[in-house]
């Protein structure tokens, strides 16, 4: 949190500096500034460069916790994935979702729509209904860039001027270490809170239970806190907390879309 | 994570928890349900079923629902639990040789790019996925995004907490970070 709070007020300075240079040369990608003495590049937000960070960041977790390497379950969650990711606007994107073989209950959603589950979360899922929500939140990030938006500021710090674009095999490395310690820290409480809303809504939308969510996060959360789940409940707002800001959000029309879908029970004889 | 599963299962049906003053309980699972009592002051329930956010209950000898808005928070040791039993009898997908995936884990790990490469193989087209929603009977819904808490007190200012913690990012310092709070924008077609 004090991270987080640190690079938006860089880059607060960054943004304000830039808009006065930007009437020198308004139609560059990039600005060079001097800050401090050090000459810094800011580069305006791009989709390379979110895919680039995403491509760091899911090879990052991948080199953790591998490929479950089960190909009708692979598709089976890229297909309900892909199904809500449709129901945004970042329909453009190439989603790709994968499983990946851990005791860890957790997801992630690295930029560009690189979304990964683990198995251990997997298990603690009861229908289509609730894969979809789990799936929906981290879709959420991705439409709002939480995770690009504080790794460029971070890359930014770390890689200095003319880091437009990281090459070379010990740079790349670094900079998967790099997203790898964002993901560490977790997000603030607000982009946590708003992945959970837009993600209820997106999964509603596709034809979900929109209570789906809700139902995950309280079965989570009655759970014992052990080493299982320790990442995901040091990044992320309380259980009960994310429970009683979505029943907050709900408005009656989204309450009428809370129903299990036909599809619920699809899950698990899918994986069986 | 087995036992866990089981005894979870065990455990049934059954939760103590609270209701707040004020709650109607109703004879069906919607606002305009007939209502069965009116609670003069804060109860405790029984949960015996849920249906999307609403909630069976029994309340001091009566039956009915309740809207999951209608329980008081849950406090720690205390927990508001609205999953009456769990279908799943153990693990699903076997992860018994599984690494675990703490912070140093995550940092101290080598990226694999050629895992990165097969995860991108596996994406599949939106018309399959649209194929795959059909064969499931799911119906696409127009929905508008949410603002924010809507609940019957707060009017929906987003950066407001669940439990009225103050935020620690306030707008001005998260200006320039998410000033496109509107989802719905057209945006880029980004193939």
């Amino acid at each position: 949190m004090r991270f987080a709070d640190l690079t938006l007020a860089t880059c607060t300075l960054c943004v304000m500096t830039v808009t006065s240079a930007s009437s020198l040369a308004q139609s560059l990608p990039t600005q060079t500034l001097e800050l401090g003495g050090k000459k810094l590049v800011i580069t305006r937000e791009s989709l390379a460069e979110e895919l680039e960070l995403g491509r760091a960041t899911a090879a990052q977790i991948l080199g953790a916790n591998r490929l479950l390497k089960d190909k009708k379950i692979q598709r089976y969650v890229n297909l309900v994935g892909r199904h809500v990711a449709d129901q945004t606007k970042r329909k453009g994107l190439k989603w790709s979702f994968g499983v990946i073989e851990s005791s860890a209950v957790n997801a992630f959603a690295a930029p560009g729509g690189y979304i990964l589950i683990t198995s251990a979360l997997l298990n603690e899922l009861e229908t289509e209904d609730e894969l979809a929500a789990v799936l929906a939140h981290e879709v959420a990030h991705v439409i709002r860039k939480h995770h690009y938006r504080v790794m460029r500021k971070q890359k930014m710090l770390e890689f200095g001027a003319n880091a437009v674009r990281i090459e070379g095999a010990d740079e790349v490395n670094k900079l998967s270490n790099m997203t790898a310690q964002v993901i560490a820290r977790g997000l603030d409480k607000k982009a946590e809170f708003e992945a959970d809303r837009d993600g209820m809504v997106y999964a509603a939308r596709a034809g979900y239970d929109a209570s789906a969510l809700y139902a995950v996060l309280n079965r989570l959360g009655s759970r014992h806190s052990d080493k299982s789940n320790e990442l995901l409940t040091a990044t992320h707002p309380s259980f009960s907390d994310r429970e009683q800001f979505l029943i907050e959000s709900t408005d009656a029309t989204l309450e009428t879309a809370a129903k299990p879908s036909p599809a619920g029970p699809r899950y698990l004889t899918t994986l069986k | 994570m087995l036992a866990v599963a089981l005894s979870a299962f065990a455990s049934t049906t059954t939760h103590a928890q609270n209701a707040k003053a004020g709650a109607t309980l109703r004879a069906e699972p919607t606002a305009s349900g007939k209502v069965v009592k009116v609670l003069s002051e804060a109860a405790p329930v029984n949960v015996i079923g849920r249906k999307g956010f609403w909630i069976n209950v029994k309340i001091a000898g009566s039956e009915g629902w309740l809207s999951i808005k209608e329980l008081s928070a849950s406090k720690s040791g205390s927990r508001t639990s609205i999953n009456t039993g769990r279908q799943t009898k153990g693990n699903i997908v076997a992860t018994s040789a599984a690494r675990g995936l703490t912070a140093e884990d995550l940092t101290s790990a080598k990226p694999d790019f050629d895992a990165f490469g097969q995860l991108t193989m596996l994406g599949v087209t939106a018309g399959d996925a649209a194929q795959f929603a059909k064969e499931g009977q799911l119906a696409s819904r127009e929905l508008k995004m949410l603002s924010g808490p809507t609940g019957s007190k707060s009017g929906g200012a987003d950066t407001k907490g669940a439990s009225g913690k103050k935020k620690k990012v306030t707008k001005a310092q998260s200006k320039g970070d998410d000033d496109d709070d509107e989802e719905d924008d057209e945006e880029d077609g980004e193939d």
